[in-house]
């Protein structure tokens, strides 16, 4: 418990001075060191931020986002379901494939994606982010869901399989109501790599209306540097959407495998 | 240093998956446990850690090769100085590509970073069994 504490204390700390950095105006947070107390709290950063624009940044990263975590959602679990229960040779090689593609870098091959994006003439929309940003959490989300639906006992399908049932009302009715905590933990996780997504949009976009959160962050200086304490209110207004997220999907992570098997 | 900001960059998402798969480990093993007679410690060292061998092969596996490839951290925090300690491959296929502006060079690294941290990925779910996609929860 006390090394529970210790580490929420840790993890804290670097939030702390976000807020702080926050509240404060700019000649405030420049005359201390960053952990002081402020003399003076204002609100008048987080309105900056919101007249800067961000809002129409945040709708393009809400989009790309929802996008990402429902093809994510989509594709995943009946990917997983195949890659446990399947028995051709083609679905145990599709986790080494996968497997693989945990091992590539996106940043190694941000130059061929760009030529890909170019001659697909998707440069500059939105499918340009969605698409690479999916496709780079399907290795994980697999690995994550794979783990997770190998937990349900042979009894169960052999009881499905007696009602006569095909393949795909097994996935539906018993494998997928049982990997709930599973497609919870890939949501939270696919959502976060959308939402913090950087260098994709980066190098994949250009114009700004198709611009995102971490992009607006990234051009947001002023001609004499940056302002700490708007950027910091900027970032925390992105945290919220995720913890948004996190706190919907905590309900199902929680429940797990409720009632296998009615043991 | 660079192993501090990596564990508390990843220690979140590890946690959501451990506490998704505790909580997946039925409550009837306790209770036979308890049954028998087995303390907290014991417990968790028979029963807790046995079931959560998936999760921890997976978590494994993510961890190895999500090291091997950590770049931006490296670019921020050190950009591999001092001399060459902290320049791991991915962050050496950079400095080839855009600083010294080698492209084979990067490239080649690339193809081999991808080739080892594969066969690494392979032999850890060969070598541990989670090949066969077995469940912990046979025979519950």
């Amino acid at each position: 418990m006390v090394f529970a504490l210790a580490w929420l204390v840790i993890v804290l700390a670097p939030v702390y001075v976000l807020v702080l950095a926050a509240i404060q105006t700019q000649p405030n947070y420049n005359s201390q060191g960053p952990l002081s107390l402020p003399k003076a709290v204002t609100g008048a950063n987080f309105s900056a931020v919101i007249h800067a624009g961000f809002l129409h940044y945040f709708l393009n990263t809400l989009i790309v986002t929802v996008a990402v975590v429902a093809i994510v959602v989509l594709l995943v679990p009946p990917l997983s379901y195949s890659i446990v229960r399947g028995r051709s040779v083609l679905s145990r090689g599709a986790f080494r494939v996968f497997l693989l593609g945990l091992a590539v870098p996106a940043q190694a091959v941000i130059v061929p994606m760009f030529y890909l994006m170019t001659k697909l003439t998707l440069y500059d929309t939105f499918a340009a982010i969605i698409l690479p940003t999916a496709a780079f959490v399907f290795p994980v989300a697999t690995l994550i869901m794979s783990g997770n639906m190998r937990d349900i006992t042979t009894d169960l399908y052999e009881a499905m399989a007696l009602d006569g049932a095909s393949s795909w009302r097994t996935f539906r009715q018993l494998v997928l109501p049982l990997s709930r905590g599973g497609i919870a933990t890939i949501v939270v996780f696919s959502a976060l790599t959308a939402w913090n997504g950087f260098l994709f949009p980066l190098v994949l976009t250009q114009s700004s209306s198709v611009r995102v959160y971490t992009l607006g962050l990234f051009n947001f200086e002023t001609t004499y540097g940056i302002n700490v304490p708007e950027i910091s209110a900027a970032v925390i207004l992105s945290i919220i959407p995720i913890l948004l997220v996190y706190l919907f999907a905590r309900r199902s992570l929680v429940q797990g495998l409720m009632g296998v098997g009615g043991r | 240093m660079l192993t501090f900001v990596g564990l508390w960059q990843w220690t979140p998402l590890y946690t959501l998956i451990y506490q998704g798969a505790t909580r997946a480990i039925p409550v009837s093993l306790y209770e036979a446990a308890a049954i028998d007679g087995a303390g907290p410690v014991r417990q968790f060292f028979t029963i807790t850690l046995p079931q959560l061998r998936n999760t921890m092969i997976t978590s494994m596996i993510l961890m190895v090769i999500g090291g091997m490839t950590t770049f931006e951290t490296i670019l921020i925090l050190t950009q591999g100085h001092p001399g060459f300690s902290t320049t791991t491959t991915a962050y050496y296929m950079y400095s080839e590509a855009f600083q010294s502006f080698d492209f084979g060079k990067a490239s080649a690294i690339a193809v081999v970073l991808v080739v080892i941290a594969t066969a690494i990925g392979i032999a850890i779910t060969k070598w541990s069994g989670y090949d066969k996609m077995a469940s912990t929860l046979e025979g519950v």
